[in-house]
């Protein structure tokens, strides 16, 4: 018994350990629909199985079993698959966040995951995440204004939010646009927030560039 | 006279072309024992689960005098992760009968007391026939078909088994029993019907319980086969 | 008033079933999936209350397939075969009344499991609240309870179907293959379905395998209740008239399944 026992477990000890477990095929519309298909009634369980994957990936990534550009297209395939089978789990968008944008480097893609949540999770966090990184990692102050005027239309927002949008707004379309957004929110701001929104208006207003920009529109 | 308990009418039935119970007729009484004696393939079973309605029939009447009979299948099967009391138990609850003699009828038939409420699955393929009967036999129903009784049990077992066969006749219980082992029907029948290719094709009525009556319808129910074979 | 045949082989189903070691083991087993189910459920970062609750609704997926197809088509599959049915039927009893009886039978056998896998399903929710603090809801357990009880029914109109084919099948074999058939449309069709709304796919499939997919569809009950799962772990409300609708529509093709079961019943021979 003990002979067979051994013999086992030196059969188990000569195989390769398993490093090519990442799929390297792209994430497609038709591809996220046939993994539905065989999620059934399990989506949520498909889901929690990518972000495991996503987890595989990453410990992979770290240990130096994978590099070049092959794990960053199957942790994007992953997050894909797991935003769509179950758009509302929230570890999708914190490691999109954390691996696809920061790790990964595919800023545009993250913001695609992260702008994707709104319909489903009606939460300002993702926007605001996607604006900082359309603000500062590419740089494109149109989007991330964009992103952060939806980011503080949604219900949980908080005034950092509101202050955030108006300024990425000032900075990408100039003070007056930024004012009448802000401006736009009065009504629809809880009350006790909406003096932090006139003082944000009150001081946009008084700012030098502002009143440059009032004055050459005039 | 003696109350007639089953009455078969022109019985009949056909699987697509092949006719198994080709138009049987027959009257069984109470407290009498009929044989139906047939080699394989003669459409005795068919024509059993045709008089209890599991199979269609394609014409012809069955009547019952009282209840329906009890049945005791070829091999019976029985559900082995229940004991042969619960069994019981349910035939008597089902029906909204009083079961006091079912441990009687068990010891009766061989089953030791200790044996009464272990699971069948403990039981040899003697017991479970036993088991069988004596789940066919509670409630003292007023007749009783029979196919294959004795299929699975030793020597005492089918003593046993006829024994109290004889006595439930006795008792007023119309049998009707089907095989094709000889001696055993030559025990307890009163009358033997010859089936051959679905065909009721010889009544013979037993004097005596001898070797000779065996030997004549052996000798009958060869003849039959050749002589009923359809042209 | 139930007839005293009925009740009286409802309960001798249940007291077969309860006598066979693969039933108390599954007892058991629902009893210490939910514990077991932590372990994975632990590894995620913030929802933590869904993925909990994504495991436990796929361990209820998992044992209501196995009672299925483990215990009950086994089970309505010997009495077929072997004639078992034969002793029930010749005592007499009404095919009706046999039939109805086994399908009771067969899903009170559920009670005892669905019961110890809920409570034990509850414990578990409110011991991860507890330790897993911030992270799981305190009202996750109401959510799953919800759930729970409504995945159940997608397998009693399962079970509908089972005794539908057995009403005409002659065996073991022939059951779980048409049981397993239909199980695989049920799981499939209805995303595929749903993929063939998407323009692309659908100009890339013929438009008779749509009204084929469509006609199949009619046919089969939607075994999937994945949104309302999907839903429920999140905590996000369910739509009443879906949840009605969901209901009676699983009701409504259990019983329509049953009734033309019974009635292809009567009329089969029983060897």
């Amino acid at each position: 018994m003990l002979v067979l026992a051994l013999i086992i477990a030196w059969g188990r000890s000569t195989q390769s350990e398993v490093t090519h477990i990442m799929e390297s095929g792209t994430w497609s519309e038709s591809s996220v629909l046939w993994h539905k298909a065989s999620a059934g009634s399990l989506p949520g369980l498909g889901a929690d199985l990518a972000i495991l994957n996503v987890f595989n990936i990453y410990a992979q990534v770290t240990s130096g079993k994978q590099s070049g550009e092959t794990w960053k297209m199957a942790l994007l395939d992953k997050l894909h698959i797991a935003q769509s089978l179950d758009p509302y789990f929230n570890d999708t968008y914190r490691l999109t966040e954390g691996l696809l944008a920061y790790e990964a480097g595919k800023f545009d893609k993250a913001i695609d995951i992260l702008a994707a949540s709104v319909p489903f999770l009606h939460q300002y966090e993702p926007l605001m995440v996607a604006a900082f990184i359309a603000h500062q990692d590419i740089h494109d102050q149109q989007l991330a204004a964009s992103l952060a005027r939806q980011a503080a239309m949604q219900p949980d927002a908080p005034p950092l939010a509101l202050s955030y949008a108006a300024k990425l707004t000032s900075k990408a379309a100039g003070c007056r646009f930024a004012i009448a957004f802000l401006q736009a929110r009065i009504n629809v701001t809880p009350i006790t927030y909406r003096q932090h929104i006139l003082n944000k208006i009150k001081k946009i207003r008084e700012g030098e560039a502002c009143q440059q920009e009032i004055a050459d529109s005039l | 006279m003696k109350m007639t308990a089953i009455s078969i009418n022109q019985l009949k039935k056909t699987y697509r072309s092949t006719v198994v119970v080709d138009q049987v007729s027959f009257d069984l009484h109470h407290g009498e024992a009929l044989g139906l004696l047939g080699a394989n393939g003669a459409g005795k079973s068919t024509m059993i689960k045709c008089m209890l309605g599991l199979v269609m029939t394609d014409q012809g009447t069955v009547k019952f005098s009282a209840q329906p009979p009890a049945y005791l299948p070829e091999n019976p099967q029985l559900p082995l992760s229940l004991s042969a009391m619960d069994l019981i138990q349910f035939k008597c609850a089902s029906l909204g009968m009083e079961c006091s003699h079912a441990e009687n009828t068990l010891n009766q038939l061989g089953l030791p007391p200790a044996k009464h409420h272990s699971l069948l699955r403990t039981y040899s393929k003697g017991m479970r026939q036993r088991a069988a009967l004596a789940f066919a036999l509670c409630g003292k129903p007023a007749s009783i078909l029979l196919d294959e009784p004795m299929s699975g049990l030793d020597a005492l077992g089918r003593a046993e088994v006829l024994t109290l066969l004889k006595q439930r006749k006795q008792a007023g219980m119309a049998c009707l029993m089907c095989s094709h082992i000889v001696p055993d029907m030559v025990q307890l029948c009163d009358r033997i019907l010859i089936m051959a290719h679905g065909k009721a094709c010889e009544e013979i009525v037993l004097s005596e319980h001898s070797m000779q009556q065996v030997a004549l319808l052996e000798e009958r129910l060869a003849y039959w086969q050749v002589e009923a074979l359809p042209s | 008033m139930i007839e005293r045949s009925f009740s009286s082989l409802a309960w001798l189903t249940f007291k077969d079933l309860s006598g066979h070691r693969t039933y108390r083991l599954s007892l058991l087993a629902v009893l210490l999936i939910p514990w077991f189910l932590m372990v994975p459920a632990s590894l995620f970062l913030i929802d933590m209350g869904k993925v909990l609750l994504d495991m436990l609704f796929t361990g209820l997926h998992g044992w209501l397939f196995a009672y299925i197809f483990f215990i009950a088509t086994p089970m309505i599959a010997r009495d077929i075969e072997l004639g078992i049915a034969n002793i029930f039927l010749t005592l007499p009893m009404r095919r009706t009344t046999y039939y109805g009886a086994r399908f009771i039978g067969l899903l009170g056998g559920m009670i005892p499991l669905f019961t110890l896998y809920l409570l034990s399903s509850l414990l578990t929710i409110f011991w991860a609240s507890h330790a897993w603090q911030g992270y799981i809801p305190n009202t996750l357990w109401l959510s799953g309870m919800e759930g729970m009880l409504l995945i159940c029914l997608p397998y009693i109109s399962l079970m509908g179907i089972l005794f539908l084919i057995a009403s005409r099948a002659t065996g073991a074999a022939e059951i779980s293959v048409f049981l397993v058939a239909v199980w695989i449309l049920c799981w499939s069709i209805p995303p595929v379905l749903e993929a063939l709304q998407h323009p692309d796919v659908l100009s890339k499939t013929s438009p008779w395998l749509v009204a084929l997919l469509e006609t199949v569809h009619q046919f089969l009950p939607d075994l999937t209740s994945s949104q309302i799962s999907l839903r429920l772990a999140h905590e996000l409300p369910l739509d009443i008239g879906q949840v009605l609708g969901y209901c009676a529509q699983h009701l409504s093709y259990t019983t329509l399944a049953w009734l033309t079961g019974a009635v292809l019943f009567i009329k089969r021979d029983l060897s």
